[in-house]
This record gives structure tokens, sequence and C-alpha cells, in this order.
């Protein structure tokens, strides 16, 4: 369709600490949420985005280019293998941040809506804490401590609820 | 006087001390592996063996002497009871141990030998097949042999009320006869009186309250009769005097079930079923508190009392189900995420993970909660509202729903489009149940026979296997399968409360089992495609319009019990029962007592031979009787039975087993001797193993049929030669009887065992060759 001139269009999405990014269209169409505003043409030229942080969004906007360029499996049939490998090792370097990051981008990747980056970031934490303790996931995910019971109160529900849990 | 009394006590202690000493050490030997791996997650003996050690499953009133392994697939548990609870103690073990294997018939045996302070000092267990016996030790002779005892499945959880209904089988009862007999001969006497009285079903619910009321004090009365049947007077009198109190006791129990008899036989059902659940409750509870203010040393009734008073502590997963929401930390990024994401994390971990994902906090348990498939509850109070509740909001993917001993509901509406298995185990409450649930594939129902729950099924066309006990039957459930349950495969109805005539039709039924029919009912089953029918019961149902082309086996249990008169009703309705499976390769027929099926030979006169097609039959004599069984009038009427049969096999008790083999001339014995025996084996371990497909196969099985095993083997010649006798079969038969056709037979035999080898000689007519080999 009119494939010049939307490449060429420039999207700008603005962060929570006001910092603004400039992206092709074709990088924030990666976006379901961002894709259906600029459908909807509800979209001005910058994009709030109110409860992303910069840094987070920057992290975003690399994943985003980085899976654009590359093409997409239902584009063609015989896809390039160069590229899925390469792709692959890309999302395995990203996905090496600290937590408290995943979890902002999982959250952020959740309100924009791109899925790809919602599996990765799942799959991410799921690697994190397969095989722990629940105490060490409670470390690792940061899960508040009020809400637990007490570590007796805890082997009583294992044992009690056991049956419950087959 | 005194001295006397003392002397008494002391007798009595002592035996009170041996018996505490006899139960001290049990060792459960032939924990198979199997078994062993239920033990929670353990996945070998090893890990059963420390879970054992380290769960603390025992309660304080055990000890836990040695968990060892004796083998590769066995291991030894041996337990100290602290002899002061022991009433106690045999309880929790009961409970523990059927909830640690929940099938175990060995187990539930010691249990019961347990339970009812039998002597296992006295008496060896022997446990092979789906059997057990029970040998003296003195006299080496058996004084017990029982079959398929079911599990005690109605105890309560810990540390709920001590009351022990116990579920039995067809035969099993006899094993609580046997222990009652053992531990008091008064009490023998109460039981014929109950159960000349009430019948089979009012006698085991008496029979079970007894057991649950204490077996200690009536081995007091045992005792007193004794000593009156020793006319020692003075005896008796200090005796009486010495344990006044537990003689009070004693008496009371008797009034009480006297008490129970009255209200509970009254005509009303409704009223009746009613009254005996409340009685029982009532007197249970009055007669343990009188009985405490009788006794106060006995510990044991004052911890029941105790226990019983102690609620039940409410589940953490109730009040994780209350509080929906936790309150949330700020830096808690991660429970903020919407449960979809977390779902997605969740749905990357292994089933391992997944459990301990629950323990993170109330949200995470949720959302386990949310993505779990099964779903099974165990002594809940639930009622129909709840039910439904947990299944839309708390678990709403379950697709395997399992209640156990859910009180609360009366009705139940099941409306579910996820659920494909569905079991409600004894659900006492449940009077009546509705299932709309279209991709249900399979559904239990297990309930008591007294208090039958009715069912509608609604839109279930993908049901596969039903199995209905203790279900009020509908008449018309049955009757156009096609329609309403066009996939069904295995029907299974077993004490189920129906009259008149019940119509099974369907195209897709390929096994059917009809179990524990104590009432003569008409049967009625087209099923072109049925290859298995089993049928059980303790008396034999008319069979009518059997539409059955395909069918394969067939298995017939016969437990006569004594009013069922075996008259010449009898054995016409068997010959029809026979007539209308004739078309069965392999029959099995499972008997109390080889009398059942050995139709009298006048009778033979004006029958005709029920069978004709009919290849292999199977026979099981489970007498507990320990009568010698004419084996030559069993394979007489058998070979009566069915002429043409090429193989019977006959089991008695479990020790010996003859095997009658009629091979046609087409079979081609080079070496026959040598052959034969192995031969033998692997079609007799074969077979047996289709049988007790159902039950368990025990790994023993080599070695029980070399123990005294009966082999012969006939070669059926040329038939087709024109041949005059006087035989009636023959004459009115295009083919030959087994006496007119067979040329050769083959034997392996006891030496002192000649009857059978002299009948088989006798009755053929054409012996051409003849190998004997004595073992």
């Amino acid at each position: 369709m009119s494939t010049s001139s939307s490449s060429s269009k420039k999207i700008v999405l603005k962060s929570a600490d006001n910092e603004t990014f400039e992206i092709d269209e074709i990088v924030a169409l990666e976006s379901q949420a961002i894709k259906n505003m600029i459908e909807d043409e509800c979209a001005d030229n910058v994009i709030p985005l109110g409860n992303i942080d910069s840094k987070t969004l920057s992290k975003i906007i690399e994943y985003c280019k980085k899976h654009a360029e590359s093409p997409k499996k239902d584009d063609n049939a015989d896809i390039d293998e160069k590229a899925v490998e390469d792709l692959k090792s890309f999302d395995a370097e990203f996905a090496k941040v600290d937590m408290p990051l995943i979890q902002d981008i999982l959250m952020a990747a959740n309100f924009l809506n791109i899925d790809n980056l919602i599996g990765l970031m799942c799959r991410t934490i799921a690697d994190r804490i397969k095989g722990k303790t629940p105490e060490e996931i409670r470390k690792i995910l940061n899960i508040n401590k009020n809400d637990l019971l007490s570590p007796e109160q805890e082997a009583k529900a294992r044992e009690e609820n056991s049956w419950a849990f087959d | 006087m005194a001295a006397i009394c003392f002397s008494f006590c002391f007798c009595y202690h002592h035996r009170v001390v041996i018996v505490g000493c006899c139960y001290s050490m049990i060792t459960c030997i032939g924990l198979y592996q199997s078994w062993v791996l239920r033990l929670g997650d353990s996945s070998n003996l090893r890990s059963a063996e420390s879970t054992l050690k380290d769960r603390e499953l025992l309660p304080v009133w055990f000890r836990l002497l040695s968990v060892s392994r004796t083998g590769t697939k066995k291991m030894e548990i041996k337990i100290d009871f602290v002899a002061a609870h022991w009433d106690f103690a045999a309880a929790f073990w009961v409970i523990m141990l059927s909830k640690m294997y929940p099938n175990d018939l060995q187990v539930i045996f010691l249990l019961l030998v347990l339970f009812s302070k039998v002597s296992v000092r006295y008496y060896d267990m022997d446990f092979s097949m789906s059997r057990v016996s029970v040998y003296d030790k003195r006299t080496c002779n058996r004084v017990f042999m029982g079959t398929k005892i079911y599990v005690p499945i109605d105890l309560p959880p810990l540390g709920g009320r001590l009351h022990f209904k116990l579920l039995f089988g067809v035969s099993s009862w006899s094993l609580l006869v046997f222990v009652c007999m053992q531990s008091c001969k008064v009490c023998k006497s109460v039981i014929q009186y109950v159960f000349m009285q009430y019948g089979r079903d009012g006698f085991q619910d008496l029979l079970m309250f007894l057991i649950a009321f204490d077996i200690g004090s009536i081995c007091l009365l045992y005792l007193l009769y004794q000593l009156v049947m020793t006319k020692n007077a003075g005896c008796v009198l200090s005796c009486c005097l010495a344990y006044l109190p537990g003689l009070c006791w004693c008496l009371m129990k008797v009034l009480m079930l006297a008490l129970i008899k009255e209200s509970y036989f009254e005509n009303d059902v409704g009223s009746k079923v009613k009254r005996f659940g409340y009685l029982k409750s009532r007197i249970g509870w009055s007669g343990r508190i009188c009985g405490s203010a009788i006794w106060p040393l006995n510990f044991s009734w004052w911890a029941a009392i105790l226990s019983m008073g102690r609620r039940v502590r409410k589940c953490s997963w109730e009040r994780f189900l209350e509080s929906h929401n936790g309150i949330f930390d700020h830096n808690d990024t991660i429970s903020r995420l919407p449960e979809t994401v977390l779902h997605h994390v969740i749905s990357f971990l292994p089933t391992s993970d997944k459990d301990q994902v629950r323990f993170l906090s109330r949200k995470w348990r949720r959302m386990a909660a949310q993505s779990q498939k099964k779903l099974s509850l165990t002594g809940r109070r639930l009622d129909e509202q709840e039910l439904s509740r947990i299944l839309v909001d708390d678990f709403h993917s379950v697709d395997f729903l399992s209640l156990n001993r859910c009180s609360g509901m009366k009705t139940l509406k099941l409306v579910n489009f996820n659920l494909k298995t569905v079991e409600l185990n004894y659900c006492r409450s449940l009077k009546s149940l509705e299932l709309n649930t279209p991709h249900l594939e399979t559904f239990l129902f297990r309930g008591p026979r007294i208090r039958p729950c009715r069912i509608e099924f609604g839109i279930c066309k993908q049901l596969k296997n039903m199995d209905l006990s203790g279900v009020s039957m509908n008449n018309m459930m049955f009757m156009d399968c096609n329609k309403t349950f066009p996939l069904l495969r295995v029907l299974t109805l077993s004490c189920c409360d129906m009259t008149g005539c019940i119509e099974i039709s369907s195209n897709s039924l390929q096994d059917l089992f009809l179990l524990k029919f104590n009432k003569s009912i008409e049967i009625t089953v087209t099923a072109p495609n049925l290859n298995h029918i089993t049928y059980n019961g303790s008396t034999i149902c008319s069979f009518s319009n059997m539409n059955v082309g395909r069918l394969f086996s067939a298995n017939i249990e016969l437990y006569r019990s004594w009013y069922h008169k075996r008259n010449d009703t009898w054995f016409r309705n068997l010959n029809e029962m026979l007539q209308c499976l004739k078309l069965a390769k392999r029959l099995v027929i499972e008997t109390n007592s080889e009398k059942n099926i050995i139709i009298p030979k006048k009778l033979r006169q004006n029958l005709m031979p029920p069978l004709d097609e009919t290849d292999v039959v199977l026979v099981y004599i489970t007498s507990r009787t320990r009568d010698t069984i004419n084996v030559v009038h069993l394979a007489d009427s058998m070979l009566w039975i069915s002429p043409r049969l090429r193989i019977i096999s006959v089991c008695l008790q479990d020790d010996e087993a003859i095997a009658l083999g009629l091979v046609d001339s087409g079979s081609n014995v080079t070496n026959p001797m040598e052959g034969l025996i192995s031969q033998v084996m692997v079609f007799l371990l074969r077979e047996l193993c289709y049988v007790t497909r159902y039950r368990k196969v025990a790994t023993t099985l080599g070695l029980y049929f070399c123990y005294g095993c009966y082999f012969h083997q006939l070669v059926h010649g040329d038939y087709s030669r024109k041949q005059e006798n006087s035989c009636s079969f023959c004459t009115s038969q295009p083919i030959r009887c087994w006496r007119h056709s067979v040329t050769q037979f083959y034997a392996i035999t006891k030496d002192n065992d000649n009857s059978l080898k002299c009948y088989l000689k006798e009755n053929l007519e054409k012996v051409e060759r003849r190998y004997i080999l004595e073992l």
C-alpha cells in the first residue's frame, strides 16, 4: 500500500520522565497497542507513555527495532536460517538484564501489547525461578513478605493442601 | 476369693499384655514396588524408606522400630504400639495405611487383623493372587481364606470422629465373621441372629457398628463365656466382680445394639435411613461418654472424646479462598502484573516448579489454582453453591474432579464444559445428582447401598466409561445408549438399587460389569459389539434377549448366600444364564462352593448342555470350608455344560490347581511330556492374568501353579466319522461330544490322586495314546 510514505514516517514516544524517542513507524507497529492507536488515528505526533520510564522504553525500542528489521515468519515461507539464529541470539542477549528491569519491561510490554516480548520476558522469568525454593523465588522476584504466611503456617498449608493440588 | 480374683486379673492382664506384645511387631511383607511408589512422590524404594522415616507419618502412639528393605521389591516395616492406646493406635494405623495404599489388599487385611485384635502371633498370613489365607501356626491348617477385600473407604480424616464403617465386598464379610468368631464366640451367635433376621445388608452395618465400638470388651465377654463353659463358678463370680465396670459396658453395648436393630428396621425406608444415621451418631456418642465414665482408666476413650471435640482446623486453602486479594507491596512489581501475564510465566515452568509457585503469595497461589487441571477434595463439607463457585472462580481449568467423602450436599447439579472426569466417592448426603457436562468422558460414582443416589444425565454424549455403584437405578437409563451415550464403552453397575427389569442397549459397549446383584431381576442386553461381560452376585438374575454377537469372554461370579436355596430353579437359572452367554469363547466361573455349579445328574436329562462354542472354562472355587472338593464331579459337570471344550482349569482354594486340556487333533504335539508342562504353565499364566486383570496379579503366580498341579490333555480324534452310540448329545447334534471324540490325553498328576484320571479313562471310548507323568 502506502509503502514509501509510511516507512519514512516517524513516531515520537514520550516516556514518564519526559524523554522523547523518535522511531520509524514500522518499529512502532511491533506494538499492537500503538498500531491500534495509529489505525484509529487518535495518535498525534507524540505518544505519551506515562507509565514507562526512559530506561525501559529504550530497551523496548531496541527490541522492536531488531524485530522489525528481521523478516517475519509468515512473510516468506523459506525463512533465512541465519536471520532466525541471529534473532535468537539477540533475544538471549537482550534478556541478560536484572530482574527489576525484566519486570518493568514485561509490564511495559504488556501495556504496549508486544506479544513476542511478553513471551520472551515470561520465559526469562520462568527460567530464573526454575528449580528454586519459594524463599529464593521470593528474593528473585521481590515478592511482598507481608502477604505471606508464617513459615509454620506455610508448612501447614503445604501439608493440608496437598490433597487439593494433586 | 481375692486370690482367685487377682490371679484372674493377672490372667486377664497377662492376656492383654500378650495381646499387646503380639501386635508390637507387625511385619508388612511383600509391599511391592508399585505400592511403595504411592508413598508420596518417592520414586523408588530407597526414597520410600526415607519418606516413611522422615515424614513422621506415624502418630505419637506408634514407634517406628525400623524400616528396612528386604529385597528390591519388598519392604519391611516394624512398628511398636504403645499398649495403652491400642484401640486408637490401630484406628490410626488403619487410616494411615489406607491413605497410603488405597487399593492394597494385603495391607488392608493386616489392618483388619490388627483392628480386630486377632493375634498375629498365632496365625500366619499368606497373600497370593487376590486371595488371603490365614494359617494356624500350630496345626498348619488354613483357618480362613478371603477374597476381594475392599478398602475401608469411609474412614474419617485424622482428628475427626472416631467412627468406622468399613465397606466390604460380597465375600469379605466372612473375614469379619472370622475375626469376630476368633475374638468372641458369643458375638458369633449375636451375629448369626442378626444375619438371619435382617439379611446381609443390615448385618453388615451392624457388624461394622459392632467393630466400630470396641472389640476389646467383646473379648471380655468371650472370656466370661469360656469361664462359664469350664463351670468354675467361683472364678466366674470373681471375674464378674473384678470386671463389673467392663461388664456393664458390654451389657450397655448389647442394649444399644438392640436399640439400633429396633429402629433401623422400620418399615419406612426414608425414615429408616435417617434414623439409623442419627442413632449411629447418638449412640456412638452417648455410648462412648458412658463408657468412659464407667471405665475412666481406659485412656483411649478419653483420647477419642477429646479428639471428637476438637474442631477440624480450617485449611489455609479455605482461608486463601476467603481472602481473594492480598495487599501488595509497592516494590512487588511482579504481583501487580495482570494475571494473564503471570499465567504465561507459570506456563513456562515445569510441573514441579508450578507447585512451588503457590507458596509465593496468595495471588500466586490463586494463579496456580487457576491453571490446575485436577482437583480432588477429600472429607470436606461443601454445599452446591460453594462447589460451583470453586469450579467457576478458583479452579476454572479443572478437567478432573474428584470428591471423596464430601458431605453437605443433598442435590448437585453439575454444569460444566471443561470436566472430562468426575469421581464421586461416598458423598453420603448426596441424594440426587444431575450432570450436564458435555465433555465428560469418565464418570465414577460410589455411594452407600443403603442410601442410593438418583442420577440424571443431561447432555453427556462423550461419556465413554461409566462406573455406578450405590445408585438408585432408573430402568430406562440405558435403554437407548446409542442416543444418550453414543460412545459408551465400559459400563459397570454395582450394588445398584433396582427392581424389575433393566435393559441395556448400546452399539458401542465393549465391556459390561454387573456386580453385586443380590436381588433377582431381569437383564436384557443388546450390545452387538460387547466383548466381555462380568456378572457377580449372590443370586442368578434372569438374562433374557441377549444380543451379544461378538462376546468373547464371560465371567460369572456366584457367591451364593445361605438364604438363596440351591434348588432346581437355581440350576435352571444357571443353565439359562450360560445359554445366554454361549457365544463366549472363554468362560470363567468363580464361586464359593463347587456345589453351586454342579448341575445335578437328574436335571441334566431334561436340559440341553448350554455351551457349545466355548473353548476354555476356568473355575475358581473359593471355598472357605476345608471340605475336599470332588474334582471328578466338577469336571464331569463342566464337561457336560460344555461338551466341546478344549481346556478346563480348576483352581481350588489357592494351592491346588487342576487343568484339563482337551486338544483337538489339529495341534501337533511332537514331544508331549516335555513341552506339556511349560505349555500348561504359559497357558495358565496367561489365562489368569486375563482373569485377574481387574485385580492384582501376584508375581508368585508361577510357583502357585507348580504346586499341586494336575493336568490332563485330551486330543480329539476325527469326529466326523460316523459313530453309533446312545449319547443324547451326539445324536441330537451334528458334532460329537468329548466322550466320543477324544482320542488322546496327556496327564500330569500327583501319584496319590488318580480319581480324575480314572474318570477320564472310563469315559473316553477311544483313547489311543496316553501319557502320564507323576510329580
